[in-house]
């Protein structure tokens, strides 16, 4: 009898202690967590459906790859002029995007894989190359090494893109899925024929916490 | 040595002063709204920088406004498959409140509005679009499917801004789903570049009702007379037209994921009130005849009463209370109106009516103009600041 008792006795006071207990970790005293640098070739700890800096690492790597792989346009005798700018990017997906992240590491890996086969002209500097090359003909300066040229560098191609997305929405338990595709081309600036495409394409699914829906 | 020892604290006195001097000098009440987001728990920061997002919106800063946007809107497209604080939420001791806020539907797509109409005012049509549309996709989880995706004023804006890409088909598109939802109601002309955005009145505002508090109402704001709103312009009116009534919005929703839940807690809370009552009860009763059994009687009793008090007590820590923080300074209705932008206009007139169309003079105010680098133009007000409560 006396065992059964304090059996009893022993779960009440366990039952009580495990309620006190959950009761007071209302207060989040959980530790912080250290800087740490993550891989951005992969997915971060914190991630949704939208474009993240893996999926631009990927994109980058294969655009790359596509473009020097075409003898069009890397294997010319000239360096083909090639203008690179987000304002000739369309994002007609359901994600907001910073397009100038999507061109800046395009240009950058461009510039580096392709090692002077071709060459990237920068419109959004104009304004900067303008000023000095008045002040090189204002005598304000000297010529530089490279000596002056009479005009600016003409465009040969443009890179266009336009990035589109599905959603699909399971509203009975919360699952969305995103395909999001983006479509390059490379432009004949004088024809206005396409010389090159090619597509990056990622589908994302997931699903919220309950507590969410 | 002691030289060298002045000139360093000289120094760092100095960098303390540019570091001082280059803060900006915020607006008193928006000041007071970084504090909050600074002191507020993890949990209600986001619902802290929606907040503070509207208030520097209505005094102009928009960088700041995009900033805290931004912001809200990662808190929010951030997937909580398996996160600590979303268990906390489900688990029995923990209020729903204690989880990351998210907002309700209705308070995620006004984010995603927010977020797009900065976007809008930049010239960024494309990014404004995908919020705008970020934000209808917010909406589709009404367990109406009749109520899902059904934010005509998010549809009307997609369409605004697929106009001004030139896309023909994206407009074209938005604009079918807004008629489908506001049948028969005006849409852009081909000419028009001045997007009109109003808003009126005050938000609605949640409640935990019910005895337990485990059932989340709306209300409309008891303070909101302002149903209307028209341009003037000399003894002209041009009325613009309602789209979005957002406390319609928060309260057709239906019923949510987590209401389950609550409702669980709620009968396990009343199921183990009811036996932790009836073994104290017994054992009170039992306390009472104790003398006229023999042996160990007192031990058996004591026992009894010791599981009706955990269980009592489990009842107490039960935690059924559903989720009631709210975005205090969203608007209750949103109106638009359209038309090619008057050479050299800066702002408009607006005058606010009520539902019997009375006018409010001291909501009348000027609406300024921003004119994109595209020569487009947006022109937004509310009918009150976004400190009013």
């Amino acid at each position: 009898m006396t065992s059964r008792i304090a059996l009893i006795a022993v779960a009440a006071a366990l039952l009580v202690s495990c309620a006190t207990d959950q009761a007071g970790s209302r207060v989040d005293n959980s530790a912080g967590r250290a800087t740490v640098y993550e891989n951005p070739n992969s997915a971060g700890p914190i991630s949704g459906l939208g474009i993240q800096s893996n999926d631009i690492a990927s994109m980058t790597d294969k655009m790359v790859r596509s473009m020097l792989a075409n003898p069009q346009l890397a294997g010319r005798a000239v360096p083909p002029r090639v203008q690179i700018d987000s304002a000739k990017f369309t994002n007609e997906s359901n994600s907001r995007i910073n397009k100038n992240r999507i061109t800046d590491q395009l240009l950058i890996e461009l510039n580096r894989a392709a090692n002077g086969r071709m060459e990237f002209v920068s419109v959004e500097d104009t304004a900067g190359v303008e000023q000095i090359r008045e002040e090189k003909r204002a005598g304000l300066t000297d010529e530089g090494t490279l000596g002056m040229s009479e005009r600016v560098a003409g465009v040969d191609f443009f890179l266009t893109a336009r990035i589109t997305s599905q959603d699909a929405v399971d509203t009975a338990s919360g699952l969305t899925t995103r395909d999001l595709y983006i479509a390059f081309k490379l432009i004949n600036a004088e024809r206005r024929t396409q010389v090159w495409g090619d597509s990056y394409q990622y589908v994302k699914s997931a699903q919220d916490d309950v507590i969410y829906r | 040595m002691r030289a060298r020892f002045a000139l360093t604290t000289l120094s760092l006195a100095l960098l303390l002063c540019t570091a001082q001097a280059s803060e900006p000098e915020w607006p008193a009440e928006y000041s007071a709204a970084l504090d909050q987001i600074a002191s507020a728990p993890r949990n209600d920061r986001a619902l802290y920088q929606m907040q503070a997002g509207v208030i520097a919106l209505d005094l102009g800063l928009n960088g700041e406004a995009a900033r805290l946007f931004d912001a809200v809107l990662g808190s929010i497209t951030a997937v909580y498959g398996n996160s600590e604080s979303a268990a906390r939420a489900r688990s029995y001791w923990q209020e729903e409140g204690g989880k990351d806020f998210k907002g309700e539907p209705y308070e995620r797509a006004m984010a995603f509005y927010y977020r797009g109409l900065l976007d809008l005012m930049d010239g960024e049509y494309d990014n404004a679009r995908a919020s705008f549309s970020g934000g209808q996709l917010q909406d589709a989880f009404a367990e109406d499917a009749q109520n899902q995706s059904d934010f005509a004023s998010l549809s009307y804006l997609e369409g605004w801004c697929g106009k001004l890409m030139g896309s023909a088909d994206l407009a074209e598109q938005s604009f079918a789903d807004f008629a489908r939802l506001r049948p028969g109601m005006p849409l852009p002309k081909a000419e028009d570049n001045l997007l009109v955005l109003v808003e009126t009145g005050l938000g609605p505002r949640k409640r935990a009702d019910n005895v337990e508090g485990n059932a989340l109402r709306y209300f409309r704001h008891p303070r909101s007379p302002e149903k209307r709103a028209e341009i003037v312009v000399g003894s002209s009116r041009f009325p613009l037209m309602p789209v979005e009534d957002v406390y319609w919005q928060a309260a057709t929703r239906g019923g949510r994921g987590i209401d389950r839940i609550l409702n669980g807690k709620l009968e396990f809370r009343q199921t183990s009130a009811t036996v932790g009552s009836a073994l104290t009860g017994i054992a009170s009763f039992a306390q009472e005849f104790a003398p006229i059994y023999e042996g160990n009687i007192g031990g058996a009793i004591a026992g009894v009463a010791a599981v009706g008090t955990a269980a009592q007590l489990l009842s107490f820590s039960t935690k059924t209370r559903a989720d009631a923080r709210y975005w205090n300074n969203l608007p209750e209705g949103l109106h638009v109106f359209t038309a090619r932008l008057p050479a050299g206009a800066k702002a408009l007139p607006i005058q606010f009516l009520d539902a019997n169309g009375v006018v409010d003079p001291s909501l009348t105010q000027f609406a300024p103009i921003h004119i994109d680098r595209k020569g487009n133009a947006v022109a937004w007000l509310r009918s009150r600041r976004a400190t009013s409560r």
